[in-house]
């Protein structure tokens, strides 16, 4: 882990060495985790899981056979483990009322 | 060995200072937007622009540890803060041991610049954003691979290429 930060942070001090994977994996997959712990105060959780519903297909030029993994995350596990939240529930059972 | 080598030392020379001054401050309200623009423009700048959600996600993440840092005015929680939780060390409390201390990359990173400039304490959004955004983003990138094996339950070994 250590030496992928490593070069995460060398890339990020080279113009032009950035890339989707780098990206990605794990500062917007892993933000994407928090996001129910960072809701700023005009925010709603199920509006941000919205919008992520479709913020791959803004990147759809990036899925190659390495980054496959990447884009199976965002879609599958990580959303699902958002809507278990407390908070998407109870937004749920609010929005229902 | 310069004082500034050691993290004990480091942190006995501002503890007060980032107690009462820089640590209270470090809420969602007063760094997101600094930490927002500026991952927006270094990513830029490495030459991949991003798209306003990712640039969004990505702030919350490190806004996330720095509000790790002062559990009782964030209301994080403290079993998911570990390391990221520096006020008790602030505060004289928890070492038992001679141990190494060990510090957040950002952390350490804001202690070396508030020795040399106290003025620092000023501002702590704009100094986190200035000084020490490598250094977070160091941090994210430790505690966003934590995450994700947390969700997913898997052990990660990802490839630098």
């Amino acid at each position: 882990m250590k030496s992928y930060a490593d070069a995460m942070i060398g890339r990020m001090l080279k113009p032009g060495e950035m890339n989707f994977s780098y990206t990605y994996l794990p500062l917007v997959l892993g933000g994407i985790l928090v996001q129910d712990r960072v809701l700023l105060p005009d925010e709603k959780l199920k509006d941000i899981l919205n919008e992520l519903k479709d913020l791959l297909d803004h990147r759809a030029e990036e899925h190659t056979e390495d980054t496959d993994l990447i884009f199976e995350l965002q879609t599958g596990l990580l959303p699902n483990r958002l809507e278990n939240t407390d908070h998407w529930t109870a937004e749920t059972d609010e929005t229902r009322q | 060995m310069s004082d500034l080598d050691d993290a004990g030392l480091l942190v006995q020379k501002c503890a007060e200072l980032m107690r009462l001054r820089f640590l209270p401050k470090l809420t969602r309200g007063e760094l997101f937007q600094p930490l927002l623009q500026k991952t927006v423009e270094r990513f830029g700048k490495a030459g991949y622009p991003l798209l306003p959600f990712e640039a969004k996600t990505m702030t919350r993440l490190m806004v996330l540890l720095l509000e790790f840092a002062n559990l009782s005015v964030t209301a994080q929680h403290i079993v998911d803060a570990g390391i990221y939780y520096v006020e008790p060390l602030m505060s004289g409390k928890v070492r038992e041991n001679n141990d190494p201390l060990i510090l957040p990359h950002w952390v350490d990173v804001i202690l070396r610049a508030a020795v040399r400039d106290p003025r620092i304490a000023n501002a702590p959004s704009k100094a986190v954003a200035h000084f020490a955004y490598d250094a977070l983003m160091y941090d994210a990138v430790m505690y966003g691979f934590f995450e994700i094996e947390r969700a997913t339950g898997k052990t990660w070994a990802p490839k630098t290429r």
